[in-house]
């Protein structure tokens, strides 16, 4: 399904949600609720869709299926939620890990599919003037990174950049010390770095100089 | 230790991660944003950063970037209630017997897995959804739920999940500070991989030793659903007019036509997806009665039938005073009438 049929469908925008009622609606969906369940999905189905796209990519394939997953595994999860947390923070997690892992087995299986490819097939602009062009560029080249680290690594940095969490709600929401969490970010920024400065041209198209 | 090591050992080791959180909040002072400030001019990481953080931020938290998928969710809804939560009762035609309640559902009881014929009409979609429900309740062993050996004639090619064929990829749950006894179980997701060849081939005595039958509506909807994850439209399309036209008054056919009819939306053929519309709606009410609501007064919207529209987007708000798409209904009618 290409991103021109994603976007003609859209012209409906579900209106924000009190806090508070999303809260009521995750402790009944998990006392198994299931009208509860529904209206919850419903609520949060927008920010998820947002935060799938945003770590795939509106142009992967496997967008609507991440986002499908994201959901199925919010329902999944439901029963094991005790309102501790914001409901959209605890289905925002699941839907991050969800991204993530397809994208990983996605990367895996086209790299199967794909060996004798080059594999700069994909085409990606350079060096533009365009914001919004450098813009994608440089979120390409964070979801590639976030193929490459391990687990743990892109969950933090996926929570970091592309949803934009302090260390803090990351270690909150991914139940890890806080100093694990710095930790974890100091290694995916260091493979960042890494990434950057291995390539010259990107560098370039980046407007970064080390 | 030189000034330059320990210079280089902060840009490497030391982001200032807590001023750049400030500063995304716009919370720095003159000192700390020259601190912050002496730190990026050093750290290209950092930098890029700070840059990426903008650019997902327009992409993450913007009120006007993507609005309600709701065809999909629609179709997650009926998946995990299944048609017997998300349809209509149905009249009483042969098929009946196909057991849509024992569909497995996280939000219905659990139904007992005694009946072989209940195993044996499962969709493969479905299928991997209640391996997600079963691996996460540490019940692996339920994997051998069968998939109806008709299913790859139904699609027309090999359904691209099967459960046999699956491969598990962990995605813990959130953990939990907010789960004080239980932690969350993993929830196991079923990796879409193509079905290998020795899977059909293992099957075909089966199919060969079993008198043919037309499928039922259970089949169809599977197929249905499985099509539509593969992006085969046309064959969505011509299984859903096989529902209509062969079991127009079963729960498959009514949940059929909520999920299609926004499908039709998507792909620009409102008109059609009026029809399923009304017809679901005509049917009484179900699961996917809000949504079919907001499917048709958003196809009577972009047929330019305003006033029906109007009417529409107010019959919705008036069934569904919680609708997360009052907000929205209600602009379009104050739009459509100059209220």
């Amino acid at each position: 399904m290409g991103l021109a049929l994603r976007d003609e469908r859209v012209d409906v925008q579900p209106e924000a949600s009190p806090g508070a009622s999303t809260m009521a609606l995750a402790r009944a969906a998990a006392g198994g609720d299931s009208a509860a369940t529904g209206q919850l999905l419903r609520l949060l189905a927008p920010r998820l869709s947002r935060v799938v796209r945003a770590v795939l990519g509106g142009h992967h394939p496997d967008v609507d299926d991440a986002f499908q997953q994201s959901l199925i595994g919010l329902v999944q999860a439901l029963p094991a939620f005790r309102g501790d947390c914001e409901p959209i923070g605890y289905a925002t997690i699941i839907a991050v890990r969800t991204a993530l892992a397809m994208r990983k087995r996605s990367r895996i299986e086209q790299s199967r599919r794909e060996d004798d490819v080059e594999t700069d097939a994909t085409p990606e602009p350079r060096r533009s003037q365009s914001d919004e062009v450098a813009a994608n560029r440089r979120k390409e080249v964070m979801r590639e990174l976030l193929d490459l680290l391990p687990p743990e690594q892109s969950e933090a940095l996926a929570m970091r950049i592309v949803l934009g969490w302090s260390i803090k709600e990351i270690a909150t929401h991914s139940n890890a010390p806080l100093n694990t969490v710095r930790s974890r970010l100091r290694l995916a920024k260091e493979a960042l770095k890494s990434k950057i400065e291995a390539n010259a041209d990107l560098v370039a198209a980046l407007e970064v100089t080390s | 230790m030189s000034a330059d090591v320990v210079s280089s050992l902060r840009v490497l080791d030391l982001h200032p991660e807590e001023l750049l959180e400030r500063d995304a909040l716009g919370e720095l002072d003159d000192t700390e944003r020259a601190r912050l400030q002496a730190h990026l001019d050093r750290c290209a990481t950092c930098r890029f950063e700070r840059q990426l953080r903008a650019d997902f931020e327009d992409e993450i938290d913007a009120d006007h970037l993507p609005m309600a998928p709701i065809g999909l969710v629609a179709d997650v809804l009926a998946r995990v209630s299944g048609p017997s939560l998300a349809g209509n009762t149905r009249e009483g035609e042969a098929e009946d017997e196909s057991d849509v309640a024992a569909l497995p559902s996280p939000l219905a009881p659990r139904a007992p897995r005694s009946s072989a014929r209940r195993r044996a009409v499962r969709a493969v979609w479905l299928l991997s959804a209640a391996a997600l429900v079963l691996l996460a309740g540490g019940a692996a062993a339920a994997i051998g739920l069968g998939r109806h050996t008709s299913l790859p004639e139904l699609l027309g090619y090999a359904p691209r999940v099967s459960a046999p064929a699956a491969m598990a990829t962990s995605i813990p749950a959130p953990k939990a500070h907010m789960v004080t006894a239980a932690v969350p179980a993993p929830i196991e997701t079923i990796a879409p991989v193509e079905t290998p060849a020795v899977a059909a081939t293992a099957e075909a005595p089966t199919l060969l030793a079993r008198p043919h039958r037309e499928p039922g509506p259970q089949e169809l909807f599977d197929a249905e659903t499985i099509a539509r994850r593969h992006g085969d439209y046309a064959r969505v399309f011509a299984l859903h007019r096989e529902l209509d036209q062969r079991f127009p008054r079963s729960r498959e056919t009514q949940v059929s036509r909520a999920t299609v009819g926004h499908l039709l939306l998507d792909r620009g053929d409102p008109a059609a997806a009026l029809t399923d519309f009304d017809s679901y709606l005509a049917g009484g009410s179900g699961n996917l009665g809000e949504e079919a609501m907001v499917g048709r007064a958003t196809a009577l919207d972009r047929l330019g039938r305003t006033t029906e529209a109007s009417v529409a987007w107010r019959a919705l708000v008036a069934a569904f005073p919680d609708t997360p798409y009052a907000a929205h209904a209600r602009a379009r009618v104050e739009t459509l009438t100059g209220d």
